[in-house]
């Protein structure tokens, strides 16, 4: 029989292989390694399992909880729980036992994002949410309905660039955009808060799958390469400039505060397979938009400018870059060129509302990157 | 006052010792500091202070970048992860002699542990952890802050294995090193 440090170190081995085949974009490779990795590592950590003592910590809690990050990769949650609650039952040291707590939390939002009973048809997508602020079954209207009405500006969108429309800078969608991709939600269930939002189609306006249907695939698809971060592959996707920053910017705005929202969750099905993307709290962020190109120094890199004030002036006409303006705490002015794509669904809602801006200085102006409601 | 010269080490290609890494990881973390150091104008052979309890300049090279690397480590948040990595575990090995042994999955990646020696049987006995945070381009303060979330991160309980910071800064550069 192997022994537990052979087993972990082929485990790790089959680990670096997946990564490296996720890097090189061969997910059915990275998920064979991953599958190995995890019985690898299972089989380690299952050798201490039933040594509880202090003794065989912290080998036994890392192993566990490394084997549960592994059946995570392969979506299986249910191992994950099972391994991690072994691992709390031991004497795992303060720190680790820590990071399994979050872990658990990890793997609760996986089965958050399970549509548990619910039969969703092709055209239907449901929206999860978690977090502090979410109860079992309820949820601040607030923090739902403003994230639904990103989510219903997202399909517009979406529907219109696979329409080949040009980008709308102002009005309301068409009437055969909104025949086609309607938003309708559901009863409301609890999980912690979950709603199937109906993408209503009416037209067969795209080969293969219904409008409705190729939208929802869009949106997950887009969603997952920009939790990723995958920057390159959402450009190929999205190659026009204005619907690039239009995605970003509404994806950004659903995104948790990471306080009474933890997590946003989209799942769908696709040829009977149940596909997820789960959005992350805001942190630095990993994909940004730029209303000109700044200069790429070390400044630049540096000094992204934060200021938080009331949102009051907006000036659309006078200038070939769309402009907002600011006025902090101490009554300064600030002038925000706003980029391409962003000003109708990201930054026109926020009128009047106390907000951050994110940006990076030019001249006198900031040249906006993210803008987010102010909760002060 | 007696100058000292940077030892030389190279970072692209990295020398993985004794951890097990592979190859592809560990070219894949040296591409990553090096896309970070570039993306800061410096070129191969800037010296890179390594600040602790024993202060020491290590001169960082690496073979030229192709445009594959760069497309590579696109994402500049996951290249500055790994490329921190990278840069620690050769400031780790240059500076306080302790070598990467073991490591496990955590998140999206590992978490590295590094020691002398470890106990035959079991892994991760008598090692201590190496915490790394990686920041593109960031003053005093900011490096600060983030050597203070990790130690808060660790936790200073007395139960909890121990623990090497190393915050690395590719704007200088400059690495921070600090132990429990």
């Amino acid at each position: 029989m192997s022994t537990v440090k052979e087993l972990h170190r082929d485990a790790m081995h089959q680990a670096d292989l997946a990564h490296d085949a996720r890097r090189r974009g061969n997910a059915e490779e990275a998920r064979a390694h991953f599958e190995k990795a995890f019985l690898l590592e299972r089989s380690a950590a299952e050798q201490l399992a039933n040594q509880t003592d202090s003794d065989t910590e912290p080998s036994r809690s890392i192993l566990l909880r490394s084997a549960a990050t592994l059946a995570l990769h392969c979506d299986q949650s249910g191992e994950a729980e099972r391994l991690v609650c072994g691992a709390l039952a031991g004497s795992p040291p303060a720190e680790i036992a820590e990071e399994l707590r979050d872990l658990y939390e990890q793997i609760n939002f996986h089965r958050h994002l399970k549509i548990r009973g619910i039969i969703l048809s092709p055209e239907e997508i449901q929206m999860s949410f978690v977090g502090d602020g979410i109860g079992f079954g309820i949820a601040p209207t607030e923090q739902v309905l403003e994230r639904l009405d990103k989510a219903q500006a997202m399909l517009y969108r979406i529907a219109e660039r696979k329409l080949q429309k040009p980008y709308r800078d102002h009005g309301q969608p068409t009437r055969d955009i909104k025949d086609s991709v309607s938003l309708y939600i559901s009863v409301p269930r609890a999980a912690s808060f979950a709603v199937s939002l109906v993408v209503g189609g009416k037209q067969q306006v795209l080969p293969g799958m219904s409008t409705a249907e190729s939208v929802i695939d869009e949106v997950i698809e887009c969603l997952d390469l920009f939790v990723n971060g995958d920057e390159e592959t959402l450009k190929e996707k999205i190659p026009d400039e204005a619907y690039y920053s239009n995605f970003v910017g509404l994806a950004k705005a659903m995104s948790p505060d990471g306080r009474e929202v933890t997590t946003v969750g989209f799942t769908a099905l696709k040829a009977g397979v149940e596909r997820t993307v789960a959005l992350k709290p805001r942190r630095p962020p990993v994909i940004t938009v730029q209303a000109i190109e700044a200069p790429s120094t070390t400044k630049a890199l540096t000094e992204q400018r934060k200021v938080v004030g009331l949102l009051k002036f907006a000036d659309s006409l006078e200038h070939r870059e769309p402009q907002i303006r600011l006025i902090d705490d101490n009554g300064v002015k600030h002038t925000i060129v706003v980029p391409v794509g962003m000003m109708d669904d990201i930054v026109r809602p926020l009128w009047g509302s106390r907000v951050i801006v994110t940006g990076t200085p030019h001249k006198n102006q900031i040249l906006l990157s993210d803008i987010v409601r102010s909760d002060g | 006052m007696e100058i000292r010269e940077p030892k030389t080490i190279s970072i692209l290609p990295l020398n993985p010792g004794s951890s097990g890494l592979l190859d592809g990881l560990a070219e894949y973390m040296g591409s990553c500091a090096a896309v970070c150091l570039e993306k800061n104008s410096h070129a191969s052979g800037v010296v890179m202070q390594v600040e602790g309890s024993a202060p020491t300049p290590l001169r960082l090279t690496w073979t030229e970048l192709s445009p594959k690397h760069r497309l590579t480590c696109a994402d500049i948040q996951e290249a500055t992860e790994y490329g921190a990595y990278g840069v620690a575990i050769l400031a780790v090995r240059e500076t306080i002699g302790k070598t990467v042994l073991e490591r496990s999955a955590k998140g999206p990646g590992f978490d590295f542990w590094v020691g002398d020696e470890e106990d035959d049987r079991l892994p991760f006995q008598k090692l201590a952890r190496l915490e790394v945070s990686g920041i593109l381009a960031g003053g005093d303060a900011t490096i600060q802050a983030r050597v203070k979330s990790k130690w808060k991160q660790v936790g200073a309980s007395g139960k909890t294995p121990p623990a090497i910071i190393a915050v690395v800064e590719f704007g200088r550069p400059m690495t921070k090193l600090e132990n429990k």
